[in-house]
């Protein structure tokens, strides 16, 4: 096989530089590690968001998931559609702050806190199509300028939403309703959302929730010039002796595969396409394609989230109906006193019993028994939870390597993740917390607590950036400005590993509108 | 449970030493036995992702056909 472009990964990067690629007139071939789920073969099972292995939605048991140090395994979805699929909808632009960080803050000792090399003007019309052509429901931006409105309309705020904006407003803090990429009316050929409960971790049963499996994917093979292959896993980037990106081998259908491509884009996300590019060392890059100046890996970031509860007060009634955060605030992003950045504050989705036993109940309930079973039936209608993705200071140390023993089916080493949360987030992430609280007392909840499990350590479990970084200066990071890999003028990548810090909010929307300026480059390249 | 917790069998093994099931669980409890506390954790996720435990605590899906 022989292409204009091979794409590596089909989620919120990939789908949408899938489609800017073919909408071009390129040929693309769209390899997906995993399936094409549909939302009647989502088996809906509630254990499914504790991190373990998502029954028919994670990585097909062929492709090995990463592992932790210490043998915990990372949980990665594989699909069409990857993220987006099963995400909350959250499609946050950045702050502008957010890619300057160093200037604002300068650089914490032991951290890689850097300034991006584009600002936030440059990526802001690549935020109105990505808003456009994904569908996001919203009604402002009130942190940084926008030259389009949303598309949609918000989602109906509702009591728990109000009560949340009475308490915020006695605290000064001025909120608005946070952005969703779901059809609060119909949009895009699909329905509306019915306010169903199953979102965050679920697919949706209506087909309103917006994602890349449901609008660039779909376009994208519309266009009779892209091929999307599922079960698709890429081994390597080929190159030739001058550098340029010549293909990509991958396997498929239990055999060995290869494609040849003037342009490749990557896509599987800051783990994966950080182990494909150490992967593919060769003669001539001994260290991994890209890695000359030993960045690809490092700098792995996430979001750590406090998080707090409360009980509502009688006559505020709490629906549990879906989508979920209907008030978020930005008065804690940037400028609080004495820490490094902030973050979003919102009220969340709606908790999975399952959920809630696990991580939402007072730290004095016993695990089991009667005082157990009468909590739960108290606490779950009437409580109600704020949380914030607080941003992470990078280290080089928090990194992607391959594992020195570990191998997957394919006989290619394991993806280990290492390293720990930096102290600056840790006191970033306690000074949001006491904002949480603040925000729930301002409210009138009483009780509040803070559940005992909010962290797992490194960075959290979902929100990987940072691996690739990009750099104005090919010493300091794997991607130029436009998303190239640096000394590889046909290798692109077009997934939150280019991310130089990872905003104080949900970053898929960043992905794509990256994804969508970085393919339209390539696009240029290749026509 | 057997599935995600091989160590059940010699749990309840211990479990059959005790004169019954309520001291049982309350020596296992109170001693914090990190095996008794695994299998806490693993009954109660499964019984709370059961649909039929919903209508207890108040969660409904709002989905036609689904609880």
């Amino acid at each position: 096989v022989s292409v204009d472009a091979v794409v590596v990964g089909a989620g919120a990067g990939g789908g949408a530089a899938a489609c800017v690629l073919a909408e071009a007139g390129c040929s693309v071939l769209l390899l997906e590690r995993g399936d094409l789920i549909r939302a009647r073969d989502d088996p809906r099972d509630h254990l499914a968001p504790l991190g373990g292995p998502i029954p028919g939605l994670d990585a097909p048991a062929s492709h090995a998931r990463p592992l932790v140090a210490g043998g915990r395994p990372w949980s990665l979805l594989g699909a069409v559609g990857g993220g987006t699929l099963v995400w909350g909808m959250q499609a946050w632009r950045f702050h502008p702050d957010d890619f300057r960080m160093a200037s604002r803050y300068g650089v914490p000792a032991g951290s890689s806190l850097a300034d991006w090399p584009i600002g936030y003007d440059e990526l802001e019309p690549w935020y109105v199509r990505a808003e456009h052509q994904l569908g996001v429901a919203g009604d402002e931006t009130p942190y940084a300028p926008r030259s389009a409105p949303y598309p949609l309309e918000p989602i109906e705020r509702g009591p728990v939403g109000d009560w949340l904006a009475s308490g915020a407003a006695r605290c000064g803090w001025a909120t608005f309703t946070p952005p969703l990429a779901v059809n609060s009316t119909a949009y895009g050929g699909r329905r509306a959302c019915v306010r169903c409960s199953e979102c965050l971790g679920f697919t949706c049963p209506t087909d309103a929730k917006n994602g890349s499996h449901n609008t660039f994917v779909p376009r994208a093979v519309a266009t009779g010039l892209c091929t999307l292959v599922t079960g698709a896993q890429a081994t390597r980037i080929k190159t030739d002796g001058r550098g340029r990106a010549s293909g990509v081998d991958y396997l498929a259908g239990g055999q060995r595969r290869s494609a040849g491509a003037r342009v490749v884009v990557l896509a599987g996300g800051a783990i994966e396409t950080a182990r494909l590019l150490l992967l593919s060392a060769s003669r001539h890059h001994r260290a991994g394609i890209g890695n000359e100046h030993d960045h690809v890996g490092r700098h792995l970031q996430g979001h750590t989230y406090p998080v707090a509860l409360g009980l509502l007060p009688p006559g505020v009634p709490n629906p549990n109906r879906g989508p979920g955060p209907s008030v978020a605030t930005t008065a804690h992003n940037h400028g609080n006193p004495g820490v490094v950045g902030g973050g979003m504050l919102a009220n969340d989705f709606v908790k999975t019993p399952v959920t809630f036993w696990r991580m939402c109940l007072p730290p004095d309930v016993p695990r089991w028994g009667l005082a157990n079973k009468r909590a739960m039936r108290e606490l779950y209608g009437r409580s109600i939870d704020v949380k914030a993705p607080v941003q992470e200071v990078p280290t080089p140390e928090n990194r992607v390597t391959l594992h020195a023993r570990l191998r997957d089916p394919a006989g290619l080493p394991l993806p280990e993740l290492a390293g720990a949360v930096h102290p600056e987030t840790l006191r970033t992430v306690e000074f949001v917390r006491g904002r949480l609280l603040a925000w729930l007392h301002a409210s009138g909840a009483e009780p509040t607590w803070v559940p005992t499990e909010y962290s797992r350590g490194l960075s959290d479990w979902f929100h990987q950036a940072g691996t690739c970084r990009m750099s104005a200066d090919p010493r300091d990071g794997v991607a130029d400005p436009s998303g190239r890999v640096h000394g590889h003028d046909n290798l692109f990548i077009a997934d939150g590993s280019v991310h130089v810090t990872n905003g104080g909010f949900n970053p898929a929307l960043t992905i794509t509108a990256l994804a969508l300026r970085t393919a339209t480059d390539a696009a240029t390249a290749l026509t | 449970v057997r599935a995600r917790f091989p160590g059940v069998e010699a749990l309840l093994r211990r479990l059959s030493a005790f004169p019954s099931l309520d001291a049982a669980l309350h020596a296992l409890g109170e001693g914090g036995d990190d095996a008794f506390a695994a299998l806490v954790e693993i009954v109660h996720a499964a019984y709370y992702a059961d649909p039929r435990s919903w209508a207890s605590i108040g969660y409904t899906t709002h989905l036609p056909g689904r609880p």
